[in-house]
């Protein structure tokens, strides 16, 4: 099958595989190429990395430069979302050509990969991965795969597969499943199942030589002839089909690469590489929690198990007030104690633990310490936006009994019970340090404009100045100022025609440009528990940067179960661009590459205030396997009607990566380049990236292409995110903690 | 009052969060954190650690141990701050804690990567074959047992120095292994059937830690 131009090292090294001479096992590391997918240089290879693994690639030769985030979705599938850039697109047709594709000399583009790992290596077969590149858009790197990845000798691998589509573009051997349709592009954004596997397939091949622990060396035979860049655009010059490259691996997060590609150009990559299931320095670093301190016997200390201060109102605030100084330190602070005979009710909120297993465990072993011997029952109620979701049903025996079992957090899990809080909590003696509670922090902050036709990304950097003071339980007057130092976000983008459309969101540019200093938000949020299982907000004022009004909301939450559903109503105004306190749209924002906007004759769509009603009815489901799905069906901002898919792998430290789909009753005409919105998110806890306490999470969204069709409020605070970390399997996700 | 206003604000603009939100975080923080995780650690500073001298030991009041970090040589002194069934818990000032049971570590708390609770033998006997077990958690918090086969042996009597003083102790060696990971404790006991310095391994991130008994 191979064809006898292909190198004959190459060749010699495939047949020692296929003879099975060498009997050796998957002992390298699995890497990646230039697409920032597991492979050699330019093409794929059979492994997948380990699951969970999140790579972003940066990679550059001749005119290509490519951005990759990777995923490893399952041990067996990995996607890719990847930002592509050529120079010197145009240069051989503009002048005189400067239409279409030829108008730009940059030519960028998104595209997005799937790989399945049909088998793992075996001690005599290889193994076996099927993948599409750019299977969803514009198609333009297009090409289908299936390879093979066999260890011939323990740090030496050898690849060899059938591509089509691109990877098929070079001394193809026939087109084994027929032929390629042609692509219809339209707006983009379309699956292009026809053309997967057909057409001409052409085989290429490639070994890598892991050195030692940080070099590696690889060598291609490429089956991409880059017909377009090189034949046709001539953006750089293809001599060969060999490509060869060298590796250094800098670390678990950082590999290096350098590269002689095609016989004429260099090339490099840079792959960071995030563990989710690891944290820098195996653990996150707190002070240690107080010892569990067990009682004496009865016999031994009759006074000690005394009840007569039950009931002494100075004796219980006094036991308060110990407690919460003693918790100070593990950033828990006590809203309210309470007895009931032998039970002592503590509300406490955690201020500072990635983990509210931790929180409950260190007023647990507090506990221990202060309470008289005759409590036996912790009740603790992790509050949040002054709710009560569950409570933790300790014994004081069992702490003191498990405290350094083998497996104490299998245990007090068993032995304790979570159950769901009341709606109305009896009061008991409060902490009047507890509430008002103000505040704020000033930080650096940055906005980033990804990908706008004009340049990769664009960033401004500056201060946000942000505030929250919880008045009473459950309402919190909230905002944030922020104010950019540096920002070239005031470079103008193409803006396309919106169709029709009111620019709901795609006038974003103009928010850019315009809000400096920008009132981020400014509102008052009122959080209620309704029922043990029913949960309920309202939020008024500034709600995110391009809208204010009112948002309400309702979320059911059964406890124990795995499932929610929510529904949300929102009257809203678009903010204006300056982002102060007004709600009158100016006239450029509507603004198009082709149309000049007027109020007069309502040109562009141009009107002077908008004002819309959004809602949706939300279901939310948790699989057993770290895998949530969320629906969204309702009517969006600009009208529209439709739904959202939600699919997120979670990792019980708070890792979450997503994709979501929108589809409305917006034509894929009329909503523009993508044809319906799509997207990818992530949110990491900063806890796990700087190994020490934090309760925030960054949040990223990354959009190939911003349009109007299909998109939500942003509101801050919505119930099901609040309030699902503190359901039991919520709080049972990072249980081990617990112990913490 | 001026002047303090612009020194604040000069202080939260050199990257760092400021305010009164305890759980505030610098974006520098989080470049910091990951260039260290890409580039790697830049060795620790050796200097600043001040070797413990009996001088030094005889102006503490409480009976204390001194804890060593063999990675960073960082050392500590500990007090017994808890006794729960016989395990004893001892924390430095700085609130960092290990939990011994008859001089062996079951758990320890404030490292990071923290022993979370251990099976330990009784080290004082002649010696023999046995299992123990080490429960760390692992990056998403899940606790995760490892079962070591160890053996203990006696290596005969030993000279050991504890801060200028010389004990003759005997040296118990307790070899460990377990798929991937394997350890070396060593334990010197003197006639009193006290462990007078142990040198215990905790966890892979954190390697061995050395306690040494400098109670006269």
């Amino acid at each position: 099958m191979l064809r006898p131009k292909i190198s004959t090292a190459v060749l010699a090294l495939v047949s020692a595989g296929a003879l099975g001479t060498a009997l050796a096992q998957a002992e390298s590391r699995p890497t990646l190429n230039l697409y920032g997918a597991t492979g050699l240089i330019d093409m794929p290879s059979a492994e997948s990395q380990p699951d969970g693994i999140l790579s972003v690639s940066t990679s550059h030769f001749g005119p290509i430069s490519r951005t990759t985030l990777s995923f490893q979705i399952t041990p067996r599938l990995s996607g890719s979302f990847r930002f592509l850039g050529i120079r010197d697109w145009n240069k051989q047709f503009c002048p005189p050509n400067c239409a279409g594709a030829n108008q730009f000399d940059v030519y960028y583009d998104r595209s997005f990969d799937l790989r399945y790992q049909i088998t793992d290596e075996g001690r005599f077969l290889p193994a076996i991965a099927v993948g599409l590149q750019d299977f969803v858009g514009t198609g333009v790197i297009a090409g289908e795969y299936v390879v093979a990845t066999k260890h011939v000798v323990p740090n030496v691998k050898v690849s060899a597969g059938l591509g089509w589509g691109r990877l098929g573009s070079y001394k193809p051997i026939g087109s084994p499943l027929g032929e390629r349709p042609p692509l219809v592009i339209g707006r983009g954004g379309n699956f292009n199942t026809g053309q997967w596997f057909r057409g001409p397939a052409a085989p290429f091949a490639g070994v890598e030589w892991q050195v030692n622990d940080q070099w590696t060396a690889k060598a291609e035979y490429s089956s991409d002839a880059y017909e377009e860049e090189a034949a046709r655009r001539g953006t750089f010059d293809r001599r060969s089909p060999f490509n060869f490259g060298i590796e250094y691996q800098r670390s678990d997060a950082l590999r290096l690469g350098a590269y002689y590609m095609h016989g004429s150009e260099v090339g490099i990559a840079a792959h960071f590489i995030l563990n989710p299931k690891r944290r820098p320095g195996g653990g996150i670093v707190t002070s240690a929690p107080d010892a569990v301190k067990t009682r004496p016997s009865r016999g031994a200390d009759p006074e000690a198990w005394s009840t007569s201060w039950l009931g002494d109102s100075e004796s219980e605030n006094e036991l308060r007030g110990r407690l919460s100084r003693r918790l100070a330190n593990d950033g828990v602070q006590v809203e309210s104690i309470r007895f009931d005979g032998t039970t002592a009710q503590v509300r406490i909120r955690n201020l500072t633990s990635d983990a509210e297993a931790q929180a409950v465990g260190r007023t647990a072993r507090a506990m221990t310490r202060v309470m008289p011997a005759a409590v036996e029952q912790f009740v603790i109620v992790p509050m949040v936006g002054g709710m009560p979701v569950s409570q933790v049903v300790l014994r004081r025996s069992d702490l003191e009994a498990l405290e350094f079992d083998i497996e104490a957090s299998e245990k007090i899990l068993a032995r304790s019970q979570i159950l769901s809080a009341p709606a109305m909590l009896n009061d008991g003696y409060r902490d009047p340090e507890a509430y008002p509670k103000l505040s704020w922090s000033l930080a650096p902050t940055a906005r980033v404009r990804v990908f706008d036709q004009n340049a990769p990304f664009k960033v401004g950097a500056g201060l946000e100045l942000s505030g929250r003071y919880e008045v009473t339980p459950g309402l919190v007057l909230s905002g944030a100022v922020a104010k950019y130092l540096f920002s070239n976000l005031d470079d103008r983008p193409p803006l396309p025609d919106r169709n029709g459309l009111h620019p709901v969101r795609s006038a974003s540019y103009f928010y850019d440009r315009d809000g400096d200093p920008a009132l981020e938000s400014f509102a008052l949020t009122y959080y209620q528990k309704l029922s043990p299982e029913l949960y309920g907000r309202v939020s008024l004022g500034y709600l995110e940067r391009m809208y204010g009004g009112i948002s309400t909301e309702m979320l059911w939450m059964p406890t124990n179960r795995r499932w929610a559903i929510g529904a949300e109503v929102n009257y809203t105004a678009q903010r204006s661009p300056d982002q102060r306190f007004g709600f009158s749209l100016p006239l450029d924002m509507f603004q198009t590459d082709g149309c000049t906007p007027s109020f007069t004759t309502g040109a562009c769509g141009a009107r002077s205030s908008y004002r819309v009603v959004t809602g949706h009815v939300s279901g939310y489901y948790k699989f057993d396997n770290d895998f949530h799905v969320q629906v969204d069906v309702g009517r969006y901002l600009a009208g529209d009607v439709g739904a959202t898919l939600s699919l997120k792998r979670e990792f019980d430290n708070g890792w979450r990566v997503g994709a979501f789909v929108t589809k409305t009753n917006v034509s894929a005409e009329q909503f523009g380049s993508g044809s319906f919105d799509k997207g990818i998110t992530l949110e990491v806890p900063i806890a796990s990236l700087l190994g020490r306490p934090s309760t925030k999470t960054q949040e990223a969204t990354v959009r190939p292409f911003g349009r109007d069709g299909g998109q939500r409020l942003d509101v801050d605070g919505r119930l099901y995110d609040t309030v699902r970390g503190y359901r039991a399997d919520g709080l049972t996700e990072q249980w081990g903690r617990f112990w913490k | 009052m001026k002047t303090t206003l612009v020194l604040g604000l000069l202080a939260c603009t050199t990257l760092v969060a400021c305010g009164s939100d305890s759980d505030s975080i610098g974006t520098a923080d989080i470049v910091r954190s990951f260039a260290t995780s890409a580039i790697g650690t830049l060795s620790p500073a050796d200097a600043g650690i001040e070797r413990m001298t009996r001088a030094r030991l005889a102006e503490v009041v409480t009976p204390v141990m001194l804890l060593t970090v063999d990675s960073t040589g960082q050392e500590a002194l500990i007090a017994e701050i808890e006794n729960n069934r016989g395990v004893e818990t001892w924390s430095t000032v700085d609130d960092i804690t290990i939990s011994l049971r008859n001089g062996v570590i079951v758990a320890t708390r404030g490292f990071g990567a923290d022993l979370m609770a251990a099976s330990g033998p009784n080290v004082t006997r002649s010696g023999g074959s046995y299992g123990r077990v080490h429960v760390l958690l692992n990056g998403e918090d899940n606790p995760e047992q490892t079962r070591f086969a160890c053996t203990l042996q006696n290596a005969g009597a030993k000279a050991v120095e504890v801060v200028e003083i010389t004990y003759q102790a005997t040296h118990m060696i307790e070899t460990c292994s377990a798929p991937g990971e394997s350890f070396t404790n060593d334990y010197w006991i003197t006639g009193d059937q006290k462990i007078r310095k142990s040198r215990q391994w905790i966890s892979p991130d954190l390697g061995y830690i050395t306690i040494a008994d400098v109670r006269r």
